[in-house]
């Protein structure tokens, strides 16, 4: 039994005292975790604007393309020739310099659609279609690293898709201090070990139970402020000696239909919000630990490249990621460019998608835990052998 | 574990057994006696109407000083949205027709608004549930899906009210023009499901039909300037026939929206769209074939009829009998607690367990609503979070239980009663012994 939280709250001594011969679920623990390696998972839920993130200004079309919501110029941080950060994310323009920020244009899941639930659920699964009841490649690859239950951590919103599967995952949100009554908790296990649908998940809770405890949290920020607040948790919890590896986060609040707007606008302010969050992320972990670290900010499609009638842009095509860490081989914008004439669109209004976004994904996972082709294509993302993993990402 | 058909009707059909209630009640014809409209009616609440919050909300757009007026409207949002919120719950902790309002609750999360984000969602949403889904939920879908098209709450929450023809009279000269938002969530979300047979020119084709669907007196010019819940302004409309699934629609104004949505909730699609999500929120995270296509089939044959297809959803095999479980929604969660205890109404700490729990009322993260299944609401920060809520109701209710496993029995399927017996042996106090209960695992599914 070497069950470490409970060992170390003295709960089987208490359940002892119950007289019960019941046992726990098999033993759990975050130190066995068998990388040193950090992951972040970040999904943009709804659909984020990649034009209005990684900025095409170059593109002799981008001005009459867009429209309306074309930037000005003097607003911009230019990557290159062709590429701009919007100001919101210009306090990730030191991370381009350094080499820690590497965005990647036109991208898209292996399937059209402009379904954002359809488009979330091939994007967490890893598949090439949508499968309600799939797994989620996170979860595949603690499970192929051999990562621990407990190994895996689902911050802000529940458990996502992309974490589901076999490996027990802990999930956890910001409140207000628990009352933490251990004794109760401990026969409450009891009664959840005989629920075969249960145990793992209220183990797994235990498990988070006594990091969560010591992570002062200030009880539910709303709005923008929840991205520092959300960073900062996640950046504690990789950070921990015998916490979690692997975390997926998520933000929705993307799906910009109507006023959008430029430079300080809705959306801008949003990414604002993103980019402190991400250098917040970064404050929170040792250099060591940094240079062990890749954050993929990630959304299911991008916008349309026109304006429509409301100031904000409709479910497109090619979309945006940005990779972000001391790990990453960034300062460079990865894009096989399409163009935004009108005769190099998809279907006339999209960005014509260049990258399958399971090239970047098996890109970033092989490197970074070192993983055999076999593992990536046909475990982690199941019959993608045809789909080649981008090389050179990380350091 | 042999299935208990009493509580099953009391938990999965409805919101909560109260101590008693299982010994004294025939499961189907309890259930049965519910399918009646007046049974979905909310009574003696002073709460706003659309007409009460269109004036509202129109009267603050028309202030000069625009930023004064948004931070008091977000700040009404937020009142409004409590009172609607605490009214709501407590009117489900209560009702003596909770299968009924189980199906309001249904609906109103299959036709999802969402306040996230959202200050004039937040004023209406209440009466959104009261005036677009309660009066159809034993009536016509296609009565409700009309209702909702029209709610200030869905044209605001899904751009309907600011959407124009390109080549609509009030477009020219301006920048204004068509929005696609709320015509895609209608086929995606509200009818034919994603797999439903349509593509993104059906998409445009809709959007183009239901443009002039909007808030009388959200767009200001000139005569259409009176403040009403909906109006439809024909200068907004896009001009000339479209063509919807293969169907042509002649230009029409208003009714071509009308007849659009009519077909669309006539559409083979939408009966087996419609059965999936219900066969999954009542029997199953794992709807079987064959029971979608016994409720599709009774939705095609009776053109949508929701009391029928209600009924037919009681002689499902697994609905009262079979091994399958549901997991209680947060809210169900909360609600299930009060009616044990015969609460009347939850303190604001209760509603910030909700937040907590993600599940705060009319708050989901998209349209696409709340999920329905184990794997959403069963994950290890949400268990905890039950434990904390659990605790909390319980305490502040001062409920003393002189029979702390025979009050257990009585309110849910017990696992295993001796093991439940042996933990509740070990609590101190009358408070851990309930807390105890609503905590467990048995307590969280239905």
């Amino acid at each position: 039994m070497t069950h470490r939280f409970l060992n170390r709250r003295s709960f089987l001594a208490s359940a002892c005292a119950g007289g019960l011969a019941t046992s726990f679920a098999p033993s759990i623990s975050f130190a066995e975790s068998a990388t040193d390696q950090r992951f972040v998972f970040v999904l943009l839920r709804g659909a984020m604007d990649g034009l209005h993130a990684v900025v095409p200004y170059g593109d002799p079309a981008y001005r009459s393309a867009r429209g309306q919501l074309a930037y000005e110029s003097s607003a911009l941080t230019p990557l290159d020739s062709t590429f701009a950060l919007a100001p919101g994310l210009s306090p990730l323009a030191p991370a381009f310099m350094d080499g820690e920020l590497l965005p990647v244009q036109g991208l898209a899941i292996p399937y059209r659609t402009r379904s954002h639930f359809d488009a979330q659920s091939i994007l967490e699964t890893g598949l090439d279609k949508p499968v309600g009841s799939a797994s989620g490649w996170l979860n595949r690859t603690l499970g192929v690293i051999g990562g621990a239950s407990g190994a895996g951590i689902a911050v802000g919103g529940g458990l996502p898709t992309s974490l589901r599967g076999d490996v027990p995952v802990a999930t956890w949100a910001p409140k207000v201090q628990r009352d933490g009554d251990e004794a109760f908790l401990a026969d409450l296990s009891h009664l959840y070990n005989q629920d075969p649908q249960l145990a793992d998940s209220f183990t797994a809770a235990l498990n988070l139970q006594e990091q969560a405890m010591v992570m002062a949290s200030s009880g539910g920020k709303r709005g923008l402020a929840m991205f520092d607040e959300l960073f900062s948790a996640t950046g504690r919890f990789l950070a921990a000696d015998d916490g979690p590896r692997i975390a997926a986060m998520e933000f929705s609040g993307w799906d910009t239909h109507a006023g959008q707007g430029k430079a300080g606008g809705a959306l801008d302010r949003r990414l604002e919000a993103l980019a402190n969050g991400l250098l917040t992320f970064k404050a929170t972990l040792s250099p060591d630990v940094w240079s062990k670290t890749v954050v993929l900010v990630s959304t299911e499609f991008g916008r349309t490249v026109a304006t429509n009638g409301t100031g904000g842009t409709d479910h497109g095509t090619g979309g945006t990621a940005f990779l972000f860490g001391g790990a990453v081989r960034g300062g460079r914008v990865i894009a096989d460019w399409p163009g935004l004439a009108s005769n190099q669109l998809f279907e006339g209004r999209d960005l014509r998608p260049t990258l399958d976004t399971r090239q970047l994904l098996k890109g970033v996972l092989g490197a970074h835990y070192d993983l055999r082709h076999a593992e990536l294509d046909s475990v982690i993302f199941p019959n993608s052998g045809s789909t080649r993993a981008l090389d050179g990402l990380l350091i | 574990m042999q299935a208990n058909p009493q509580l099953r009707a009391l938990n999965r059909f409805g919101l909560g057994a109260r101590p008693g209630e299982a010994g004294a009640i025939d499961p189907r014809s309890w259930l049965r006696q519910q399918i009646n409209p007046n049974a979905t009616r909310m009574k003696g609440l002073e709460l706003p109407s659309a007409q009460d919050l269109a004036e509202t909300v129109m009267s603050s757009r028309a202030r000069d000083d625009k930023a004064q007026a948004r931070k008091e409207l977000r700040k009404l949002g937020r009142e409004t949205f409590g009172r609607e919120a605490t009214a709501a719950i407590a009117h489900a902790m209560t009702t003596d027709n909770p299968f009924a309002e189980r199906l309001v609750r249904f609906w109103s999360n299959h036709l999802a608004v969402s306040t996230v984000g959202e200050p004039v969602v937040s004023l209406t949403a209440g009466a959104y549930e009261r005036e677009a889904i309660r009066p159809h939920v034993f009536g016509r879908f296609e009565d409700m899906v009309q209702a909702s098209a029209r709610h200030p709450a869905m044209l605001i929450y899904l751009d309907q009210v600011r959407s124009f023809g390109p080549n609509a009279r009030a477009a020219r000269n301006n920048r204004r023009g068509l929005n696609e938002n709320y015509a895609r969530e209608l086929l995606e979300l509200h009818t034919l499901g994603v797999d439903g047979g349509y593509d993104q020119r059906d998409v445009e084709q809709l959007a183009l039909i239901l443009t002039g669907w909007t808030i009388g007196g959200y767009i200001r010019q000139g005569a259409e300037g009176a403040a009403t819940p909906f109006t439809f302004v024909d200068a907004m409309h896009e001009p000339g026939s479209k063509t919807l699934l293969g169907r042509r629609y002649p230009e029409g104004g208003e009714m071509e929206g009308s007849a659009a949505i009519s077909a669309l909730c006539r559409h083979p699609s939408t009966a087996r769209f419609i059965a999936t999500k219900l066969v999954r929120h009542f029997v199953s995270d794992q709807p079987h074939p064959l029971d979608v296509d016994i409720i599709a089939g009774v939705y095609l044959d009776t053109d949508g009829d929701l009391a029928e297809v209600s009924l037919a959803l009681l002689d499902l095999d697994g609905a009262l009998y079979g091994p399958e479980r549901k997991i209680r929604s947060p809210q169900d969660f909360l609600i299930a607690m009060g009616r044990c205890l015969g609460l009347t109404s939850i303190q604001r700490k209760g509603l910030a367990g909700l937040i907590s729990l993600r599940h705060a009322p009319w708050s989901p993260g998209s349209p696409a609503g709340f999920a329905d299944t184990a794997v959403e609401w069963g994950d290890p920060d949400g268990l905890l979070c039950r434990v904390d809520l659990a605790r909390l109701v319980v305490r502040s209710s001062r409920t003393i239980l002189p029979d702390a496993g025979g009050f257990a029995a009585s309110v849910m399927e017990v696992r295993n009663p001796a093991l439940l017996n042996a933990m509740l042996a070990e609590q101190s106090s009358a408070v851990d012994k309930t807390a105890l209960i609503f905590a467990s695992p048995d307590f969280q599914w239905r």
